[in-house]
C-alpha cells in the first residue's frame, strides 16, 4: 500500500492540484467566487463561436474518420490480401506518430506550393494552385482523418472479428437477405465498437492542437489554440486572458470528461465475449490477374487511391522535402538539412541550436519514461487486482488526465508552480513533469491488460513450491510481463517524443524539442530543415512501432 | 419435406471435409447425425442449410436441386449450439425475427405467442437473451427456428453447452416438438447416447464417410463395421478366428478358449473381429460361452457396476447389476455370454489402406 501513494502523490501534486488552481482561477474575481468568466465566454458571440466550432470540426473529423476507417475495417475483417498483417499492425502509427510531422506532411503535400498543387497546374497548365486545401477547414478534417482512421478501423475490426457468423447465420435462414442481415444483425452487433471508436476519435479531435494550428493556419481558433494564444500573448496587465482562459479550460474541461465518460462507458459494453467463437472465415481479395482490373474493383481501387493520397503522401513529401534544396541555381538533392539539424550553432528562427532540439527531446522522453513507467506499473497492478469496486474508483481517477488536454494541463501549470518556492516553471523539469503526467494514463491504459493477463495462479503455483513473494515476482511474474514492459515504455517514450503542445506553453530559450522546432520552423514557412528532423522523429517512431509491433500484443489492446 | 445428400464431396483447401456422402432424411423422420469432432457433420448440415457448396454432388429436397436457392429462400430452421439468439432483440422480437419475412397466415403475435407455448417460455416475451437461463435461451432458439414454419429443421449440437440433467430433459422436449410438428429434423451430434435416445435413425460418421445408417437398435446391436463398434456404447472387441460354421451359428477360437457366435458373415479359417456387450455378460451363471478371468477394477455408477476384468485373452469390460452379491477386485469368476450375444463384426468390402486412421474414435 505505501507503494501505491507514489502514483497517487504524482497524480495529486502534478495534476489534480494545478487543474483544480486553474479552475479556482476560472471562478473567482477578487478573490471571490464568481461566474463572471465563465459567464462573459458563453455569452460572448466571439468565444461561442470558438467552442461551436472545436466541436464542429470535431464532428466533420470523426464523420472523415469513420468514412475513410470502415472500407479497410470491412476488408480487412474478409478478405485475405498481400501485406494484410502488415497493414492492419500500421493502425498503430497514429498513437507513435508526432502529430506536426502529420502537419508537416500536409502543408508538403496539400500546401499552395505543395506537390499536389504543383502536379495538377502542371498536368492542366494552370496558373493559380487549384486546390485550397492548407489553411482550410477541408485541410483539418483531412488531417484528423489521416491521424484518427486508423482508430476507426482498429476498433470496427475488432469488433466485426469478434462477431460470431453464426448470428448473421441464423438471421440468413431465418428469411433476410444480405442487405436485411447487414442492418438487422451485423451492424447493431458493431456498432459498440463502432461507437467507442467514433467517441475516441471525437475527444482526439477535440483536444487536438497542433494540426489545428499548423493546418489550421491561424484562421481557424479551437478551445485550445484559443487558450494557447491567450497565454501566449502577454501583452496583458489585468491577467484578463489568463481569467478567460482559465474559464475556458474549465468548459472544455468539462465538454472533454462528459465525451471521456460516455467513452468509457460505450468501450465497457462491448467486451462482451462470445464463448464458442467461430472465426469468421475470409476469401481472397482477388481470385486472380485477371479479378484486379475488373470493373467491380472499381470502388476498391478510387478508396487505394484516396488512401495513398491521404496516408502514404504526407510521409513520402517529408521524406522528399528532406533530401531537396532550392537554390538560386535551381533545385537539387542534398543532404544539408540534416547536417543542419545536427550543428550546435544558434538558429534565430528557433531561438536555439537545432541540435539542442534533438538532444532535449531524447532526454525529456527518457526522463519522463523513467517517471512515468514505475509509477503507471504500480497504478495499474492495482487497477489489475481491484475488485470491481475499487477498479471503477481507479479508473476514474485516470480519467480526468486522459480527458485533459496537454494545454489545459501546461497553463495549470504555468499558472501553478510560477512563484517561488515552487519555480519550476521555465526548467527542464517543468517540461519533464507535463511530459510524465501526459503519457501516464496511457502507461497505465497500456500495462492493464499486459498484468490482467498474468494469470494469479501461475505465482500462487510457484509459491506453493516454495518460492518465496520476491522470488516468485524476480522469476515468475517480471519474465511473464518483461516483454510487456518494454512495449509499454517504448509507447510511453513515443508519446513523449511527439509532445507538442504542452512543451510549447512551457519552452524557454534552451527548451525547445523537435516537435517544437518544426512548428516554429513550419509557421516561418521555412522547409526542408523541419522535414530532416521530422524523417528523425518519424525514424523513432517506426522503430517505436517495430518494437510495438513486436512485443506489444496487449500493450494497445485498450486503445 | 424429404432431404438428400447426393454423392457429395466439399473439400476446404487440402482437407477433405466430405467424401463422397449419401445420407437421405426422410419426411418427417428426426435422423441424427453422430459422430466425433471433425467427421464432417456440421458440414453436412451446413451444405443443407446453404452456407456451403459441395464441389461435387447434389443437395436435394424432394427430389429437386437445391444449391441455387439461397440459404433465406431454403425454408429451413437451424439451432446452433450457441444458440446465436440476436443479444440487442428481447425475446418476442427473436422470435419474430423470421416472420418478417415469411407470408404466413397467422399474424406475428399470435404465431410468437404459439411458439412460446409450444416451448414452454409463454410469458418471457420481453426478457433480453442476456436475461435467461442457458436451458431458457435454448428454447428460444428452437422457437425462432420454427416461427417461419420451416420445412426442414437443422440442429447443430443443440445441448452440447448444456449441462447433463437438462440435456436429457430437453432432448425429451426436442422429440416431442419435432412428433408434434412431424417436420424433417437433422440432429447433428457428438454424443452417442443423446443420438439413439433422440433418432428415428442415426447416421455415424467418420472422417468425411458415412459409416452406417440405421435405427438406434441396428446401430447398437449390428454395427456395420469396426468404427460404429467403437463409437457407439461400450463394447468388447475380440480377435477371433472362424473354425466351423453350421447353420445359424458359428464355432470360433479365441486365443486359448473357443465360443460361438450368431453367424453374420465369416468362412472357416478367417480373422475375425468379434463384439460382445458389456451387459450381456452374466457373471458365476451357466451359459453357452464361458470365459474365466480375475476382477481388476470397479467401477460403481449408482445402477450399475463395471467391472474390468482380466482373461487370457484379454481385459472385458462387464456390466453388472449393482445389487448382486458385491464382488472384489482379485476375485476369480465366470464370464458367461449366449451365442446370440457374440457378433461377428462385418469386414469392409474393399481394402482400404487408411483403415488404420479411423480407428480411434476420439480423433479431433
Amino acid at each position: 500500500m505505501p507503494l501505491l501513494a507514489l502514483p497517487l502523490l504524482f497524480l495529486v501534486i502534478f495534476f489534480y492540484a494545478p487543474i483544480v488552481n486553474l479552475l479556482r482561477e476560472g471562478l473567482t474575481s477578487d478573490g471571490t467566487f464568481s461566474l463572471a468568466f465563465v459567464q462573459k465566454i458563453l455569452t460572448d458571440d466571439y468565444f461561442q463561436h470558438v467552442i461551436l466550432f472545436t466541436l464542429w470540426q470535431a464532428l466533420l473529423s470523426t464523420l472523415a474518420s469513420i468514412v475513410l476507417g470502415l472500407p479497410l475495417a470491412y476488408i480487412l475483417t474478409h478478405y485475405e490480401f498481400p501485406f494484410k498483417r502488415v497493414i492492419r499492425s500500421l493502425t498503430i502509427v497514429p498513437f507513435v506518430l508526432p502529430a506536426i510531422t502529420v502537419a508537416l506532411g500536409f502543408a508538403l503535400l496539400f500546401g499552395r506550393n505543395g506537390y499536389l498543387n504543383q502536379f495538377v497546374m502542371g498536368l492542366f497548365g494552370l496558373s493559380e494552385p487549384p486546390l485550397p486545401i492548407m489553411y482550410s477547414l477541408t485541410g483539418i478534417v483531412l488531417a484528423h482523418a489521416f491521424y484518427n482512421a486508423p482508430i476507426i478501423v482498429r476498433t470496427v475490426h475488432a469488433a466485426w472479428e469478434r462477431l460470431d457468423p453464426r448470428y448473421e447465420e441464423s438471421a440468413r435462414v431465418l428469411g433476410a437477405s444480405r442487405l436485411f442481415v447487414f442492418k438487422d444483425v451485423t451492424l447493431p452487433m458493431i456498432l459498440p465498437g463502432l461507437l467507442s471508436g467514433a467517441a475516441l476519435v471525437f475527444i482526439f479531435c477535440f483536444l487536438s492542437f497542433p494540426i489545428v494550428l499548423s493546418v489550421g493556419g491561424g484562421r481557424f481558433s479551437t478551445i485550445e489554440v484559443e487558450i494557447y494564444t491567450r497565454v501566449i500573448s502577454r501583452l496583458d496587465p489585468q491577467f484578463l486572458n489568463y481569467k478567460l482562459g482559465a474559464a475556458l479550460a474549465l468548459i472544455g474541461l468539462g465538454l472533454s470528461l462528459g465525451m471521456t465518460y460516455i467513452y468509457l462507458r460505450v468501450q465497457g459494453r462491448f467486451s462482451r465475449q462470445t464463448e464458442h467463437l467461430r472465426p469468421r472465415l475470409t476469401v481472397p481479395l482477388f481470385t486472380g490477374i485477371r479479378d484486379v482490373v475488373r470493373p467491380t474493383k472499381l470502388l476498391l481501387w478510387l478508396y487505394v487511391l484516396v488512401s495513398l493520397l491521404i496516408f502514404v503522401g504526407p510521409m513520402l513529401a517529408i521524406i522528399a522535402d528532406s533530401f531537396w534544396e532550392e537554390t538560386s541555381a535551381g533545385s537539387r538533392w542534398t543532404l544539408r538539412w540534416y547536417s543542419y539539424i545536427f550543428t550546435p550553432d544558434y538558429e534565430a528562427l528557433l531561438g536555439d541550436a537545432p541540435l539542442q532540439a534533438v538532444l532535449n527531446s531524447l532526454g525529456f522522453g527518457l526522463s519522463a519514461t523513467l517517471i512515468a513507467l514505475p509509477l503507471g506499473l504500480i497504478f495499474a497492478s492495482i487497477i489489475a487486482r481491484a475488485r470491481w469496486q475499487g477498479r471503477r474508483l481507479f479508473d476514474t481517477l485516470l480519467m480526468a488526465p486522459l480527458a485533459t488536454s496537454s494545454i489545459v494541463l501546461a497553463f495549470a501549470l504555468l499558472r501553478t508552480f510560477n512563484a517561488s518556492p515552487f519555480q519550476v516553471v521555465g526548467t527542464a523539469t517543468a517540461v519533464v513533469i507535463a511530459h510524465a503526467v501526459i503519457i501516464f494514463p496511457f502507461v497505465v491504459r497500456a500495462l492493464v491488460p499486459v498484468l490482467e493477463n498474468l494469470d494469479r495462479k501461475i505465482v500462487e503455483s510457484a509459491r506453493s513450491l516454495g518460492a518465496s513473494r520476491a522470488r516468485a515476482l524476480r522469476e515468475i511474474e517480471l519474465p511473464l510481463v518483461a516483454t510487456g514492459l518494454v512495449a509499454g515504455a517504448v509507447f510511453a517514450f513515443a508519446l513523449s517524443l511527439g509532445e507538442m503542445s504542452a512543451t510549447l506553453m512551457l519552452a524557454r530559450p534552451g527548451l525547445n524539442t523537435m516537435p517544437v522546432a518544426v512548428y516554429r520552423f513550419l509557421s516561418q514557412h521555412s522547409l526542408g530543415a523541419p522535414s530532416a528532423m521530422s524523417v528523425v522523429m518519424i525514424a523513432i517512431s517506426a522503430l517505436a512501432f517495430l518494437c510495438l509491433e513486436r512485443w506489444g500484443g496487449r500493450v494497445l489492446q485498450r486503445f | 419435406m424429404r432431404v438428400r445428400l447426393h454423392n457429395v464431396t466439399k473439400r476446404f483447401g487440402p482437407t477433405v471435409a466430405l467424401e463422397d456422402v449419401t445420407l437421405a432424411v426422410n419426411a418427417g423422420e428426426l435422423m441424427a447425425l453422430v459422430g466425433p469432432s471433425g467427421c464432417g457433420k456440421t458440414t453436412s448440415l451446413r451444405l443443407i442449410a446453404g452456407f456451403e457448396d459441395p464441389d461435387a454432388g447434389d443437395v436435394l429436397f424432394n427430389g429437386r436441386s437445391v444449391l441455387a436457392v439461397p440459404p433465406e429462400q431454403r425454408g429451413v430452421g437451424l439451432v446452433f449450439q450457441s444458440y446465436a439468439l440476436f443479444p440487442h432483440m428481447n425475446v418476442f422480437k427473436n422470435v419474430a425475427y423470421g416472420l418478417k419475412f415469411a407470408k404466413l397466415s397467422s399474424s406475428p403475435k399470435e404465431r410468437v405467442r404459439e411458439l412460446l407455448e409450444l416451448v414452454d417460455l409463454t410469458g418471457l416475451e420481453h426478457r433480453m437473451p442476456s436475461e435467461l437461463s442457458a436451458g431458457q435461451q435454448q428454447r428460444v432458439a428452437l422457437a425462432r427456428a420454427l416461427a417461419p414454419k420451416p420445412k426442414i429443421l437443422l440442429l447443430d449440437e443443440p445441448l452440447s453447452a448444456l449441462d447433463a440433467k437438462l440435456r436429457e430433459r430437453l432432448r425429451i422436449e426436442i422429440k416431442r416438438i419435432q412428433r408434434t410438428l412431424k417436420i424433417t429434423t437433422l440432429y447433428v451430434t457428438h454424443d452417442q447416447e443423446e443420438a439413439l435416445a433422440v433418432a428415428d435413425r442415426v447416421a455415424v460418421m467418420s472422417v468425411g464417410r458415412i459409416e452406417q445408417i440405421g435405427s438406434p437398435r441396428e446401430v447398437y446391436h449390428t454395427p456395420a463395421t469396426e468404427f460404429v463398434v467403437r463409437f457407439i456404447g461400450r463394447g468388447n472387441l475380440l480377435d477371433a478366428q472362424v473354425v466351423r460354421c453350421d447353420g445359424e451359428s458359428a464355432q470360433l477360437s479365441i486365443g486359448n478358449s473357443s465360443i460361438r457366435a450368431r453367424l453374420v458373415g465369416g468362412e472357416v479359417g478367417q480373422p475375425v473381429t468379434v463384439l460382445v456387450r458389456p451387459e450381456s455378460i452374466r457373471l458365476n451363471q451357466p451359459a453357452e460361452n464361458v470365459l474365466k478371468g480375475v476382477i481388476r477394477g470397479l467401477e460403481f455408477a449408482g445402477d450399475a457396476l463395471w467391472l474390468h476384468i482380466e482373461t487370457a485373452d484379454g481385459v472385458l469390460t462387464v456390466k453388472a447389476n449393482a445389487h448382486d452379491n458385491v464382488p472384489r477386485e482379485g476375485d476369480v469368476v465366470q464370464l458367461g455370454f449366449a451365442t446370440a450375444a457374440v457378433y461377428i463384426v462385418p469386414r469392409r468390402l474393399s481394402a482400404e489402406p487408411e483403415t488404420t486412421g479411423r480407428r480411434s474414435p476420439s480423433k479431433q
